[in-house]
């Protein structure tokens, strides 16, 4: 059927604009999802490189609680005998925790190179490429202190000098250190790791006799399984033993939540993307009505017809996922920085040095893309090619039609919001539901715009018609054009709603943060020791704590300790706290009396946070069981408390409490009271020179801490916000592309208006009055919807996610935005035609058909 | 060869019913030239679109050489249509974004004729039209009458038994119309199909055999077949 | 080879380690083939140095002498087992030091030069802290199933996951150790030792009894092995060890019983530049004389002049054995995968003695593929001394044969 192909191809082709604009939101949309994954992948990737090159050939770990393990414990597991014939658990000692190289923060690893050599089952004759050069080095990793070895990638970045000399600091101590061998070819997973001798990282981390983890080759199968448990047997209560891929899982599932957030956010392009996809498709199509009706009469059958238009959907849809996947390329690249940033900010510490695409993210796009498409196109295909074929239907035929669809699609819009509301209600803990019900709400938004335009218009149209002819012919076409832009006002409105619940969603959620932070940060001034989140290094030196103390007009201050525990739930944070009197009213209860909960605490009993409780569906009076130096114990749990800065949760224990069963006598930050009248800012420079010389401190004022807090917190929406952005560029894109098509079709009834009478300037000024009363429309159909959008965010997903509980903010500004883009697509659709058809000669105008 | 026995179709326009033909009957034989006449509005369209199973009737039977076509499936309607029936409109109905050779070219496709042997065969029916040297020609550049012309090619390029024209030149100037109308009649003849016309046009019809009215929903004879013009 | 692990790196760093500490003890390795040494520092410099001869005191010198740089306990042996079936084994442990001992005591070197910062917690010494390293190779030869087996373990001198330590006799790693018995029954030089070590589906536990007092080899115990004074070792051998004990086969136990030597030495030099390695005979002939002799072998092939050995009489008399007392011809050769040749067969003539000897491998093909390779093996001997038809056991160790060509 060549000409047939000809036909579609050249009618594509002689609409360039239209097809162009088809293909950019497509386009936009595949690419969204195409960045989002490959944002997502690359930092996986690259978490799981440095794991694997942490964890070598290990197949299960032995670990501890926050203190680790005792090094006796491993050469008890060395020397034990064990029974004749049976296969050998390779065992090898870690010693891991993180220390600053200039600015860069780098995993520093202590291992026992025989031990390891043996656990990694390399014969030693098998030497890497990067073997080095003999005895000498291998004498200097042991015998000189400060020696290290880090990949050559990472040297260079450093700019470590050729003789090797550099300085780490941990925990704000500084060190030098002497890079002797550096690893070629070593891989992403290196870098940020910094390999050194047990006995080094141990003195450097200040863990001299604990281990971090002892690394455990088994072999697979019923022999492994026996040694396992074995192995499990000789270890003591506080310690577990486990397989190195449960604890990959486990840690990157902490940032599932930040993911799924990720992927709906870029599913919602799509889906904008999506509706105007199926704008452009069934404009083009309903543009071939005429022709497609003389085929039918020619002969060709419904089938070929709508393979015609479905391959042409199909070529649509691959040439736009095509542009999809290196736009997606491209975003890709820019969005890796930011999503390694939030993990970093949130999570774990993961250095994304490489962009990692993997097939099936490209594949999944192209099958997106042309689904995408397929699906659009299938609905109008459908309806053209099997109406029966007769010539010549009226515009106001297929303009009523639109009003039957729009008339009906109200129903569609209440089913589906009835839907949310249902799929909200009957689940309580899914956080796939909630996404779901907020999809469902945006769509049901998109399915009732266009009525709400038409009405709108109608009404407009109504009150205009007092004033003017003219004016009241502007709205009835509107109201009259549903046909048209009735799918890009729906993207439009849809995109909209979304902007407006996201920016009440984090307007809602900073104001909140930014409440909690008032109300927790108590003390005038924060100490702590420099480091990772609730690494064991991060302490501050007991001299450094007394000399800190003596500086005048420090009149009380609040001790803690943060660490990470096991528990019968997978890790948790703890904090450990001891605290002064002011600082009691930092914490607010959500559940729990504060009159009940802290003379229970002050006893040992634990309070949790809001998304812990959340998580583990803990209530006060429940128990949680942590595993202690003394084994497993369960603490009871004395009340739920706010807190924004983990979204993974804490665990509150009295300071006492914790050393009493974890033997850990460190302090990792001070929050310390000033007398009155002491201005923070003198307080801090006078605790800055008290610990000049001993310990590089984090030393910051109240208002630091404040301010240092949500920028964080905006870094971590900045990702949100692109997304949203490109959502909403989708539907601009969307909008222009169907009122220029819409404009254009209407060349002639405004070229008969000319003729009436009507000024070039009126000409203009009554187009891009239409578009922007669209745009208007759109808007206001999208506030309401919004800020249902905002409830289910904050409400259902936010505290199916993360647990929280936010108090909705509204403030003007976050329409602002909506506004700002409803205007300019609207103005940017009109400005074309308004130009177009002000300046067309009138006879060409009206001579066309 | 076409024989329209009893055929009635009326259409509801919000409560009112509108009856259009109203067992209208008919025969007419191989090779036979036939106008039908009628008021505006008095289902001359109507009756066409139910000849060729473009539209189906409440009532009634169209039998084209024996065949009947108002009891077949759509699908069978659409393949009979295309192998056995020509079209000519008052508007022309060309495919714009194809040029003159390709839009006579797309019947034969659609009748499974691919290539040479379809290039060949077009070509050879816009000679006979007069348009062998614009076959290259887009559809736009044409004027009215050659526009109908390449219309007229494209419906008989396939050698259907039965062509029906729908005012063919009440879209043309007078002078446009005699050149038109005597490239249908002759290749009409030259393929020995039968024709039936919807026509407003007395001097259109006077050159058909034969002359039906059409009048509140039925098919009158106006004039005798006319034993010249039926040869 | 990326992703492939912080432990495999560290195996890189250690590669270089194993060659080093094996340098002396097996191979000439580290100086040509690694040769690094620091501008102006002698190998052993900073260590004590074997330059004279000394009397041995036991236990004492049965335990380690940490202020020179290398050391080992070498024992090999044949077994028979009930069954009838025959063994060999090896077990070595050899100590190695990266660095001298300091002044103040071991951990000095570590702890005090330990950069702490200013104010920061005077450091804490780590207990992972060492300047040694101990090396243990376990072989075994299973005559009957023609299989030979060998592990090696490596390890730091701290936490107590290797060491050696006297009196009692205790050199171990992990669960590998040659220990003396505690209460030792019998007077010092002759107590009984145990040996325990085990690998992928053999383990020995085995007793040694001395059946004679330590030899000292070369000059009282003082063994150049070059013209270089500082290139020399403390050498004595107990030639004739009773065993009894225990080897399981494959988790299946079996009685066995037979032979061991056990050779001691220490000190701070290395090979000669010049000399590629040796070719070392511990025989135990039927008539209770024992033959020790070391070939040291030059790069060109020649036989090394300062090549030396030791003849124990029945009686139990050692008699020093030069380079000229000792005619060695390779009659027959073997060849490993990797195209080195080793000599399989030997022609040993000491015309003093009147002593002829045809020694074979009991296998061909006992070579420890461990950095760098050598060959160690069981053998048999057959010959004649001063007329008389004499027959034996004991050990060769091939060392430093290259690819060829």
């Amino acid at each position: 059927m060549r000409a047939l192909r000809a036909a579609s191809l050249r009618h594509l082709l002689r609409h360039p604009a239209q097809l162009a604009l088809a293909l950019v939101g497509l386009a936009l949309g595949v690419g969204t999802i195409v960045a989002v994954d490959i944002a997502t992948a690359s930092a996986r990737r690259a978490f799981e490189l440095s794991l694997q090159a942490v964890n070598g050939a290990a197949t299960h770990q032995i670990v501890g609680g926050p203190r680790g393990i005792d090094e006796q414990l491993y050469a008890r597991l060395r020397s034990a005998p064990h029974p004749p014939g049976e296969p050998r658990a390779q065992l090898a000692p870690v010693v891991a925790g993180y220390v600053t190289v200039g600015e860069r923060v780098m995993q520093l690893l202590g291992v026992d190179p025989p031990a390891s050599a043996e656990l990694d089952g390399a014969a030693a004759s098998a030497a890497p490429a990067f073997a080095l050069h003999g005895a000498e080095e291998a004498r200097e990793w042991l015998t000189e202190p400060g020696t290290v070895v880090m990949s050559a990638s990472s040297a260079r970045e450093l700019g470590i000098a050729a003789d090797g000399r550099f300085e780490l600091a941990v925990g704000g101590v500084r060190h030098p250190a002497r890079l002797i061998a550096r690893l070629e070819d070593a891989g992403a997973g290196f870098d940020a790791l910094l390999l050194t001798d047990i006995a080094q990282a141990q003195e450097w981390l200040g863990t001299v006799g604990r281990l971090s983890r002892i690394d455990v080759r088994v072999p697979a199968g019923a022999a492994g399984t026996a040694l396992l448990a074995r192995l499990a047997a000789q270890l003591p209560a506080d310690l577990a033993l486990h397989a190195t891929r449960a604890e990959a899982r486990e840690t990157f599932a902490m940032t599932d939540a930040f993911t799924t957030n990720l992927k709906a956010m870029s599913l919602l392009a799509l889906l904008v993307g999506t509706l105007l996809i199926y704008g452009a498709v069934s404009f083009a199509v309903l543009q071939r009505r005429s022709i497609i009706a003389v085929l039918r009469a020619l002969g060709a059958t419904r089938g070929e017809v709508l393979a015609m238009l479905l391959s042409e959907a199909a070529v649509l849809g691959i040439a736009g996922a095509v542009c999809g996947v290196l736009l997606g390329l491209a975003i890709g690249r820019g969005l890796v920085g930011l999503v390694a940033q939030t993990i970093n900010d949130l999570y774990f510490v993961v250095a994304v040095s490489e962009v990692s695409v993997p097939a099936s993210v490209l594949v999944k796009a192209l099958c997106a893309g042309l689904a995408t498409a397929l699906v659009a196109a299938l609905l109008p295909a459908l309806e053209v090619a099997g109406s029966s074929p007769q010539l010549g239907l009226a515009r106001s035929v297929l303009e009523r039609r639109a009003l039957q669809v729009a008339r009906r699609l109200v129903i569609v819009s209440v089913l589906l919001a009835l839907g949310a509301l249902l799929t909200i209600a009957g689940s309580s803990r899914s956080l796939l539901a909630g996404f779901v019900a907020l999809f469902m709400l945006l769509l049901s938004v998109a399915a009732l715009t266009p009525a709400a335009l038409r009405a709108l218009a109608g009404a407009a149209a109504a009150i205009a018609a007092r004033f003017s002819p003219v004016a009241r012919l502007a709205c009835a076409d509107i109201a009259a054009s549903l046909s048209r832009t009735g799918v890009a006002i729906a993207a439009l409105g849809m995109a909209l709603t979304a902007m407006i619940g996201v920016a009440i969603m984090v307007e809602s959620f900073r104001e909140s943060l930014r409440e909690w932070l008032i109300q927790s940060l108590r003390a005038d001034v924060y100490v702590s020791a420099p480091g990772v989140a609730e690494s064991l290094e991060r302490r501050l030196d007991p001299q450094v704590i007394r000399a800190l103390l003596q500086v005048p007009g420090v009149r009380a201050h609040s001790e803690g300790r943060r660490v990470t525990v096991t528990s019968s739930a997978g890790a948790l944070d703890l904090n450990a706290v001891h605290l002064a009197a002011e600082s009691y009213a930092g914490y607010r209860f959500t559940q729990g009396e504060a009159a009940h909960a802290w003379p229970q605490f002050a006893r040992g009993a634990i309070l949790i946070s809001e998304p812990l409780a959340w998580r583990l569906s803990l209530a006060p009076g429940g128990r949680l069981t942590l595993i202690t130096a003394s084994g497993p114990r369960a603490f009871t749990v004395a009340g739920v408390y706010r807190e924004y800065g983990n979204d993974r949760g804490e665990v509150l224990m009295d300071l006492e409490a914790y050393r009493q069963w974890w033997h850990d006598e460190g302090i990792a930050a001070l929050g310390i009271y000033l007398a009155p009248g002491i201005p923070a800012a003198q307080a801090v420079r006078e605790l800055r020179s008290a610990a000049r010389g001993r310990q590089a401190l984090l030393i910051r004022s109240n208002a630091d801490i404040r301010a240092l807090s949500m920028r964080i917190f905006e870094r971590t929406f900045v990702i949100t916000r692109v997304l949203y952005w490109l959502a909403a560029g989708v539907a601009a894109v969307g909008l222009v592309s169907a009122l220029l098509a819409w404009e254009l079709e209407r060349a002639r009834e405004l070229a008969l208006l000319r003729t009436l009478g009507l000024t070039r300037a009126a000409i203009a000024l009554l187009v891009v009055g239409q578009t922007a009363f669209m745009g208007v429309a759109a808007f206001l159909a999208a506030i309401p919807a919004g800020l249902c959008t905002a409830l289910v965010l904050t409400d259902v997903i936010n505290r199916r996610a993360f647990g929280w509980q936010i108090g909705l903010h509204l403030a003007p500004a976050q329409f602002g935005n909506a506004l700002w883009l409803a205007f300019a697509a609207a103005l940017a659709a009109g400005a074309y035609p308004a130009w177009r058809s002000a300046r067309a000669p009138l006879a060409s105008g009206l001579r066309e058909e | 060869m076409l024989e329209i026995r009893q055929l009635s179709r009326s259409f509801r326009e919000g409560a009112r019913v509108h009856t259009v033909l109203q067992e209208a009957s008919a025969q007419i034989a191989g090779g036979e030239i036939v106008a039908i006449m009628g008021r505006s509005g008095s289902g001359k369209s109507t009756l066409l679109n139910l000849i060729s199973g473009i539209d189906r009737a409440d009532g009634g039977t169209v039998h084209i050489d024996g065949r009947e076509v108002t009891s077949l499936a759509e699908p069978a309607r659409t393949l009979f249509r295309r192998a056995h029936i020509g079209f000519v409109y008052q508007f022309f109905n060309l495919i714009p974004t194809l040029d003159v050779a390709e839009n006579v070219r797309l019947v034969l496709e659609l009748n499974g004729v691919h290539g040479a042997p379809a290039r060949a065969r077009s070509l050879a029916v816009l000679e006979a039209v007069g348009l062998g040297a614009r076959a290259h020609s887009a559809v736009e550049e044409l004027s009215g009458g050659e526009q109908q012309r390449v219309a007229i090619a494209r419906a008989l390029v396939h050698r259907p038994r039965l062509l029906l024209a729908d005012e063919p030149t009440g879209n043309l100037d007078d002078e446009t119309a005699r050149e038109v109308l005597p490239a249908l009649l002759s290749l009409v003849r030259e393929h020995g199909a039968t024709l039936v016309i919807v026509t407003h046009d007395e001097q259109l019809a006077a050159s058909a055999g034969r002359v039906l009215e059409l009048r509140e929903g039925r098919l009158h004879e106006r004039r005798a077949p006319h034993p010249a013009a039926a040869r | 080879m990326p992703g492939a692990g912080a432990h495999r790196a560290a195996v890189a760093v250690w590669a270089g380690a194993l060659a080093g500490a094996l340098g002396w003890a097996t191979a000439a390795a580290a100086p040509p083939a690694t040769g690094r040494v620091l501008p102006g520092t002698a190998p052993g410099a900073g260590f004590a140095q074997a330059l004279e001869s000394r009397p041995f005191v036991f236990p004492r010198d049965h335990g380690p002498h940490p202020q020179y740089r290398q050391e080992w306990w070498y024992v090999t042996g044949n077994l028979d087992a009930a069954s009838g079936e025959r063994f060999g084994f090896e077990l070595t442990f050899f100590r190695f030091a990266l660095a001298p001992p300091a002044a103040a005591g071991p951990a000095a070197t570590a702890g005090a030069d330990m950069p702490g910062a200013p104010g920061a917690t005077p450091g804490e010494t780590s207990a992972w802290r060492t300047r040694e390293m101990y090396m243990a190779h376990f072989a075994i030869t299973d005559v009957a199933r023609r299989r030979f087996r060998f592990a090696q373990k490596l390890s730091r001198a701290a936490l107590g996951l290797a060491g050696a330590q006297a009196p009692p006799l205790r050199v171990w790693i992990d669960d590998w150790s040659l220990a003396g018995i505690e209460p030792a029954p019998t007077p010092a030089a002759l107590a009984p030792w145990t040996l325990h070590a085990a690998q992928d589906g053999y383990e020995i536990e085995l007793t040694l009894e001395p059946l004679t007092a330590p030899v000292p080899n070369g000059a009282a115990g003082l063994s150049r092995k070059s013209a270089e004074p500082s290139a020399a070792n403390y050498y004595y051998s107990v030639p004739r060890l009773k065993v009894r004990g225990r080897l399981l086969r494959d988790d299946r136990p079996l009685e066995v019983h037979g032979l061991a030597w056990l050779d001691r030495e220490w000190g701070s030099g290395g090979l000669a530049a010049e000399q590629a390695g040796w070719d070392w005979f511990a025989l135990q002939l039927s008539d209770g004389g024992a033959l020790m002799f070391y070939a040291l072998r030059e790069r060109d092939g020649r036989r090394d002049p300062w090549s030396a050995g030791t003849w124990i009489a029945p009686t139990g008399e050692a008699r020093p054995l030069a380079n000229a007392d000792v005619a060695i011809a390779v009659t027959d050769s073997w060849r490993n995968a990797q195209g080195v040749r080793y000599p399989a067969a030997w022609r040993i003539e000491v015309p003093a003695l009147a002593l002829s000897l045809a020694v074979r491998p009991v296998l061909p093909d006992q070579e420890l593929k461990t950095t760098p390779h050598y060959w160690e093996g069981a053998v048999d001997a057959g010959g004649e001394r001063s007329g008389e038809s004499v027959s034996g056991r004991g050990y060769v160790e091939l060392v430093g044969y290259a690819p060829e060509r």
